[in-house]
């Protein structure tokens, strides 16, 4: 019963220690996880548009170009 | 050059360019799940699959958009596939892998999900609509003739084909919509396909690293410009 006891005590203190230690030591860390710049790795749908709308507008404007040499032409 | 559009009506989407940036889930009716290879050799008939469905004002989905999360993949598939109106399965990818020598079978898999939906589903599970492709026609009879019986296309490598086959079976089977035809609608992909390389550039990406969200951004942006206008 005593070695039951005298073990049951250890790993609850062992226990209790490792949470405080890694509570502890892991705060600062977890701090500056928060402050870093959230990043979904998706493209923003804003900056897609304007490169569609900049691809599309510049072709537009040389087949428009195209066709008044051709109709000058 | 040939200027685009001319054929087309004032509007061509039936959906805003609003609703195509929301980020939630599109509705059950408009969402069409499309399972195919995602391989390089497939790519092409799959971006004209994708970009078909935007044309025709519906939304597709698919396994890409669950492959990068930690989540249990067959889960997310599931998922997709309750939500999804509509189904686009493509089973002709039959060849064994040059690496394992054997043959992938998630696509039989998903459109046997897909089916049982249908068939043990409740509600509007039951309502479920799919079309299936493959290479050439009568050719699944040799390897998945359970499914003998069934309407399956063949779109023989063509994407102008596959274009033309979405679009008609979107037609017959959904809300009527004023589309062109699909020779029109493959028209409209080639002259996408050539903006592609610029519209990545302008973002510093190259087209291979589009991923399938940011892609069907780039499709939905493109649609709603007024290049189609009368």
């Amino acid at each position: 019963m005593q070695a039951l006891k005298f073990s049951l005590g250890v790993v609850m203190k062992s226990t209790t220690t490792t949470i405080r230690k890694r509570t502890a030591s892991d705060a600062p860390r977890v701090k500056q996880i928060k402050k870093l710049p959230r990043r979904t790795g998706r493209l923003k749908v804003a900056d897609i548009r304007k490169a569609v709308d900049a691809v599309v507008r510049e072709r537009l404007a040389v087949e428009a170009a195209q066709h008044a040499t051709e109709a000058a032409e | 050059m040939q200027s685009f559009g001319s054929g087309l009506p004032s509007k061509p989407l039936s959906m805003p360019p609003k609703q195509l940036n929301k980020p939630a889930g599109p509705a059950y009716s408009q969402s069409i799940f499309i399972n195919c290879p995602f391989d390089g050799q497939y790519k092409q008939l799959f971006e004209a699959a994708v970009f078909t469905v935007y044309y025709c004002g519906y939304w597709p989905r698919c396994a890409l958009e669950v492959y990068d999360s930690g989540q249990v993949r067959i889960e997310k598939i599931f998922k997709l596939i309750e939500g999804c109106h509509f189904g686009i399965h493509d089973i002709s990818r039959t060849e064994l892998d040059t690496d394992s020598q054997l043959p992938r079978f998630n696509m039989p898999l998903e459109l046997g999900m897909f089916l049982g939906a249908q068939r043990f589903g409740t509600g509007r599970q039951k309502t479920k609509n799919c079309l299936v492709f493959d290479r050439e026609p009568y050719r699944y009879q040799k390897f998945m003739s359970d499914i003998a019986g069934q309407d399956i296309a063949a779109h023989a490598g063509d994407p102008a084909t596959l274009i033309t086959q979405i679009r008609d079976w979107l037609s017959a089977v959904a809300r009527p919509n004023k589309q062109p035809g699909g020779q029109a609608i493959a028209t409209h992909f080639e002259a996408f396909r050539k903006d592609v390389p610029d519209i990545c550039a302008k973002l510093s990406l190259v087209p291979n690293e589009l991923t399938f969200v940011d892609y069907g951004n780039v499709v939905g942006a493109w649609l709603t410009l007024p290049q189609f206008g009368p």
